[in-house]
């Protein structure tokens, strides 16, 4: 009787949640690296990252008292940082590129763009210019996905990508948001972000068979 | 005429590739859909395209799963954050 009493005590014991410990004394040892590298491939810079990792712990070490141990140490960190990062998108969304970024990147502004790629007068208005219709790109696309030249390729011609676009592009992809919180978050309405969302998707599209097919 | 009708019921190359963006975005509607299946059917360069956005996105997601995990936090930095946490627990 006594056992099957315990045995019940302790069941009840384990579905209290467990509370997760804070030890910001070893949170550089042991999420400094994870929080860089998913950092890392968000922003254009190291520089950025490291700062924006930097800034996370600034404010978890501030605001610690409100970890309350729901969810992990790492998780809320992690959250934080997110938080971080789309801050960071929305406060470059109108920074002009610098010069060495300007002169590395085939930005166009305006309706150049789209007037290079489709006709723009005729009978054909709207289709594709022949000299800048896609060309075919193979059969073995997948083998690209586990080659790390082709994801430094990709992730050159994202960098390449004017501010906004590469915000929204950002968003979409590497955090997982959806439109609408996209919309709110960089003050753009809806027809703004599929505009971006499509030149976004022809420039990468030309970048990459620019900078890694042609190879 | 025949330009408006071609207009009402083919998809233009910027209009169609136009859909082929936003689809990851949001949902298309059933007459967008339907002509934009047309378009492809008689179009090869969005073809083309419709496949290459595809393997874009998922080469999006794999690049924002890579872990880079040959970069570390530089040694410096991890000191100088270090220090701050120390002083300031």
């Amino acid at each position: 009787m006594i056992t099957i009493n315990r045995r019940i005590f302790n069941m009840a014991e384990n579905t209290q949640p467990a509370k997760h410990p804070c030890n910001p004394e070893s949170w550089v040892e042991n999420y400094g690296d994870s929080l860089y590298r998913y950092t890392l491939v968000r922003v254009n810079k190291p520089e950025e990252a490291e700062d924006l990792v930097q800034e996370t712990f600034f404010a978890a070490l501030k605001n610690k008292n409100s970890f309350r141990g729901d969810s992990s140490e790492k998780t809320w960190l992690f959250n934080i940082l997110k938080n971080k990062i789309i801050d960071h998108y929305r406060k470059n969304k109108n920074k002009p590129l610098t010069a060495s970024e300007l002169s590395a990147s085939e930005t166009e502004e305006g309706d150049g763009f789209m007037e290079r790629l489709f006709k723009n007068q005729g009978f054909m208005e709207g289709h594709w210019n022949a000299d800048n219709r896609p060309g075919k790109w193979g059969q073995n696309l997948n083998d690209a996905l586990e080659n790390n030249e082709f994801l430094t390729i990709l992730k050159a011609c994202i960098k390449h990508l004017p501010q906004m676009a590469s915000a929204v592009f950002r968003m979409k992809y590497f955090m997982e948001e959806d439109s609408r919180f996209i919309c709110k978050e960089l003050d753009i309405t809806p027809s703004n972000l599929w505009v971006l969302a499509h030149r976004s998707k022809l420039q990468i599209r030309e970048c990459l068979e620019k900078n890694w097919m042609d190879k | 005429m025949l330009k408006k009708m071609m207009n009402t019921l083919m998809l233009t190359c910027s209009k169609a590739t136009q859909l082929i963006s936003v689809k990851a975005y949001r949902k298309l509607s059933v007459s967008e859909k339907v002509r934009l299946r047309l378009h492809l059917l008689t179009c090869s360069a969005c073809k083309a395209f419709n496949l290459q956005s595809t393997f874009i996105d998922k080469a999006l997601e794999k690049l924002g799963a890579h872990a880079a995990h040959h970069h570390h936090l530089p040694e410096e930095r991890k000191a100088s954050i270090q220090n701050h946490i120390t002083k300031n627990l």
